[in-house]
């Protein structure tokens, strides 16, 4: 399955940054995007320490955050660690983190620059 | 436009029904409805379902055409409506233009929910496929988990504690003990969830800051109304509950793309639609019934609603008007907290308590005095939201 994650984009009319993918700018209507490439580092916004978790995870708790990149895209992503603050400064990486139903799944792995 | 009226609740208990199939409940509660309105059957035109997981929980789609089918309702038009835990107000909102516009007389409209044939786990994963697949899902993200990023946000912003929240789950399991078709009936103390040792064990973490008593169950039920033209109302002998107003916006899928993931803006969007087209302002409301699927979301809809300003139901909780002898009753059903959340049902469980409560029917936990009230049924994780105002006519 092509997941739709991997790219951010900025509008070409009005500069909004979009991610994950859309085809038409929440800001201004255009169709048109440059991509914008993600930035290493990164900024915690918010986060959750999640124990009940969904049929197919068999982990015991996740912790799951918001951050935005230094560049003004904005996404979710795991937290290698518990132990965070909201405004901690964190290191993206693009891993590969999950199967699904047999499939690999990327996406972003934050962790804390210490 | 002609004014829009409701003539007929009914409702299943809220629970863990094992003997019912989901059509048994959207059955039992239009029956109920129906019954209610002391309406010949005949003169239903059109039925409105709300069902969030019919095809993914219970292996059943159309559902719909097997209502009418069951209850006897064959030729009546028959539509499903699923907008995820906000189906109920969509359905609702659907049944209003269909009576208003001249094109229906009489509208059923019946939401419900089977949501405990299936493990918890099962029942988790199907309600995270609201969110984005590729952006929030695929990350293992559940909604207590979105409420716990929304409330680590809120919470830090706006000063409120974990005693707030517990605050909010107590008023409302006492509220659920006086309704007899709540899911849970159980009185629970300070003590219990938060100031004693037991409580670690007690109130487990559910997804930080939140805790298991800051959720709503996972519930099976069904809840059904009748509409009709309000110069029609008078053939059945029922007080005349109009639905005065309604609003729905939408916002972000993600919750990350949000320029403020505290600012609620479809709450108070629909909301501000609502009071519109009712004529009235947030002043007027007497009482609401709002979404607190998650305490976190009574606080923040009570606020984004224009109840109270950003921060301001601290002062509800603290001096206890928000209960249901206070000044501004809210949840006064025990909301999706204790009576329960059968995700398609809700909405329009909303709208039963309201039409009891403006009928005077609500026996212990009536509200005093009640002719204007609010519900908020809330969508995704505020991305899809619809709001109504219910008023007791003359």
């Amino acid at each position: 399955m092509k997941r739709k994650n991997d790219k951010a984009y900025k509008c070409k009319k009005c500069g909004r940054v979009t991610y994950p993918e859309r085809v038409v700018c929440l800001k201004c209507g255009s169709r048109e995007f440059t991509v914008l490439p993600f930035t290493n580092e990164c900024t915690l916004l918010t986060f959750s320490q999640i124990f009940q978790l969904p049929w197919g995870i068999n982990d015991r708790y996740l912790t799951i955050g918001v951050c935005q990149f230094d560049n003004g895209i904005k996404a979710m992503g795991r937290i290698t660690i518990p132990e965070v603050k909201n405004g901690m400064r964190m290191k993206a990486n693009w891993k590969l983190f999950r199967q699904i139903a047999g499939e690999d799944v990327w996406g972003w792995v934050f962790e804390p620059i210490k | 436009m002609r004014n829009v009226a409701i003539i007929g609740v009914g409702m299943t208990d809220f629970g863990r029904l094992e003997d019912d199939t989901l059509m048994d409940i959207l059955s039992s509660a239009s029956l109920h409805a129906i019954d209610d309105a002391g309406i010949d059957p005949k003169l239903i035109e059109l039925v409105y379902v709300a069902n969030m997981g019919g095809g993914i929980l219970n292996h059943r789609t159309a559902i719909a055409s097997g209502l009418v089918d069951n209850i006897g309702l064959i030729p009546a038009a028959a539509d499903t409506i699923e907008n995820g835990p906000a189906s109920g107000g969509s359905a609702i909102k659907n049944g209003v233009m269909a009576v208003a516009s001249g094109y229906y007389d009489f509208v059923l409209v019946v939401g419900g929910e089977k949501m405990r044939d299936v493990s918890g786990w099962r029942a988790t994963d199907f309600v995270a496929t609201l969110t984005h697949p590729d952006a929030e899902y695929i990350y293992g993200i559940t909604l207590p988990g979105m409420a716990g990023m929304f409330a680590n946000l809120y919470m830090e912003k706006y000063g409120y504690t974990r005693r707030h929240l517990a605050e909010v789950a107590i008023k409302n399991h006492k509220n659920a003990l006086m309704n007899p078709y709540a899911h849970v009936q159980m009185d629970i103390a300070m003590k219990g969830i938060l100031d004693s040792p037991d409580a670690a064990i007690n109130n487990s973490p559910l997804a930080e800051p939140l805790h298991l008593f800051d959720s709503c169950p996972v519930s099976d039920g069904g809840a059904a109304i009748i509409l009709c033209p309000e110069d029609r109302v008078k053939e059945f002998n029922k007080p005349v509950i109009c639905v005065a107003g309604f609003g729905q916006a939408t916002d972000t899928l993600t919750l990350a793309e949000r320029d403020d993931p505290t600012d609620l803006k479809a709450v108070t969007l629909a909301c501000e639609q609502a009071y519109k087209r009712a004529g009235i302002t947030s002043k007027d409301i007497d009482f609401a019934e709002l979404h607190d699927a998650f305490t976190i979301l009574e606080i923040a809809e009570a606020e984004h609603a224009g109840l109270y300003k950003k921060g301001g139901y601290k002062k509800a909780i603290e001096s206890g008007e928000n209960k249901i002898t206070g000044s501004l009753p809210i949840n006064p059903s025990g909301g999706l907290k204790s009576r329960g959340h059968p995700v398609g049902a809700t909405g329009v469980a909303q709208a039963v308590e309201v039409t009891w409560q403006l009928r005077g029917e609500a026996g212990e936990r009536q509200v005093k005095n009640a002719r204007t009230a609010l519900t908020v049924n809330f969508g995704g994780f505020g991305n899809n939201v619809v709001a109504l105002v219910l008023r007791r006519g003359k």
